[in-house]
């Protein structure tokens, strides 16, 4: 064996063809523990080039040996034998397993895809529009109404702004029992106002003043 | 037929001598029959490594046909154990090492050892490679050190190129001082054969200790082995293990 010549995967870092993932694992672990600059026992069998060298193919062999889809596709070409040395690469390999993935994508549905920046439609209604922009004093109910106004589910909602939607259900029925602590609680009516295109300032402020007098009274009781 | 087992070393120094005494005690408490053979010919020390001084024959009267296997065999204060002393004079001659160890050989066989143990001399030399022919495990220590790795490494080479890679080669790791050392022999096993392709089927690490220091540390006429002197050292567990896994890996064995 001579370290310039291309060599099954399995033979570089010593283990057998039927080899476990935790098998090749320790192998890796231990033929990098081998072939590092520190260790003695390379002295004056291979030089520090045959060594890097050595290095860099064990780093091959366990990215292929490593992940199941490269392994696969990899004994398979190796068990066949008409395959060339270049289709024997981890490149190769690679390629082969973007390939397949590709193919069997065309097979399923094509996923739908979300922009980032759509927003559901709604048709105006000057009426509520004007409630909006005159409401000072800000309740679950009402953020409840805004967002089945514009046109917002709670899963939407959720994607926005990334608050789960058992708080955002929470929120807008004004259960303390099922919230965090208050400072979160602003942060989440922050996020809910902001998505929804409102003044999330004065939201917030309205909403924190009823949330927390109804957390009075619920501790009162 | 006694199986046998042969140590040789690329460096002289390394600590051949007392690691064939190690293996040779190790089986002996494992309720083995051991014979030792002192086949250094470059100065025999065996005796001192067990601690004995006096003897009639050496393995020259029998390689010289003037004495007979049992005549040379001298008890070696360990039960089960026995010892054939080498030359006390070195000799120059060394083919004589060749002459008649087949006739020798013959002799011993009929003695009923479990396992018969030759310690070598230092180096590549056809002497001890013809040797290392009879043997059915040959042991080759080295240390941690560069200069005793490349000894090791050519020693190895020379070897598979004079005598080819049929016979089985063990390599145990002398004064081990760090977990690294301790897993050389393993990277041994894998330079080797990437490098070579020779099988080395077994290695291990013997740690330093300083027990093997104090038991030197004697008078001459009460020496003592490391083994007799202190058997639960580091240094005697390790060869208690490494003659287990040998005989019979699978077995627990409780050492008498």
């Amino acid at each position: 064996m001579s370290t310039d010549s291309k060599n099954n995967y399995y033979e570089i870092l010593e283990v057998a063809n039927t080899a476990t993932q935790h098998e090749i694992t320790v192998a890796y672990e231990k033929a990098k523990r081998t072939y590092s600059a520190q260790n003695a026992a390379l002295y004056s069998v291979f030089t520090e080039a045959e060594a890097s060298a050595l290095r860099d193919l064990i780093e091959e062999a366990y990215s292929v040996l490593s992940n199941q889809n490269y392994r696969n596709i990899y004994e398979k070409r190796l068990l066949s034998k008409s395959y060339s040395a270049s289709d024997l690469s981890l490149d190769a390999v690679k390629k082969a397993s973007t390939e397949l993935f590709n193919e069997n994508s065309l097979l399923t549905a094509a996923p739908v895809e979300v922009t980032e920046n759509e927003k559901p439609s709604y048709e105006k209604n000057s009426d509520l529009e004007t409630e909006i922009e005159a409401c000072s004093n800000w309740d679950g109910d009402f953020l409840k109404k805004v967002r089945e106004y514009k046109q917002y589910s709670l899963e939407l909602l959720h994607e926005k702004t990334k608050v789960n939607p058992w708080y955002l259900s929470a929120l807008e029925r004004m259960e303390p029992q099922n919230l965090p602590a208050p400072v979160f609680v602003r942060g989440y009516v922050i996020q809910f106002a902001k998505t929804l295109g409102l003044n999330e300032k004065q939201v917030a402020e309205s909403y924190m003043k009823n949330y927390k007098f109804k957390l009075e009274q619920q501790k009162t009781k | 037929m006694a199986e046998i087992w042969c140590v040789a070393s690329g460096k002289g120094g390394v600590g051949k001598t007392f690691a064939a005494t190690g293996l040779g005690i190790s089986l002996a408490k494992l309720r083995k029959k051991v014979l030792l053979v002192d086949f250094d010919i470059s100065g025999a020390n065996l005796h001192t490594v067990l601690g004995l001084r006096d003897f009639k024959n050496s393995i020259l009267d029998g390689l010289n046909s003037s004495a007979t296997g049992k005549d040379m065999i001298m008890s070696s204060g360990f039960s089960n154990l026995d010892f054939i002393p080498g030359f006390i004079v070195p000799q120059l001659g060394q083919e004589l090492c060749t002459f008649k160890v087949d006739a020798l050989l013959q002799q011993l066989q009929t003695l009923k050892y479990d396992v018969i143990i030759f310690d070598l001399g230092p180096g590549a030399q056809k002497a001890n490679f013809s040797l290392m022919n009879y043997a059915d495990r040959n042991f080759v220590i080295t240390n941690c050190e560069p200069t005793s790795i490349e000894k090791t490494y050519s020693f190895i080479e020379q070897y598979i190129a004079t005598e080819g890679r049929t016979k089985t080669l063990h390599i145990l790791v002398n004064f081990c001082r760090s977990q690294q050392h301790q897993t050389l022999g393993k990277s041994f096993e894998s330079v080797l054969f990437k490098k070579h392709d020779v099988n080395i089927r077994f290695s291990a690490g013997i740690r330093f200790d300083n027990a093997v220091w104090q038991s030197t540390f004697m008078t001459s006429s009460n020496m003592q082995n490391v083994f007799a002197l202190m058997p639960y050292s580091e240094v005697c567990h390790d060869f208690y293990k490494i003659c287990k896994q040998l005989i019979d890996p699978s077995e627990l064995r409780a050492v008498s």
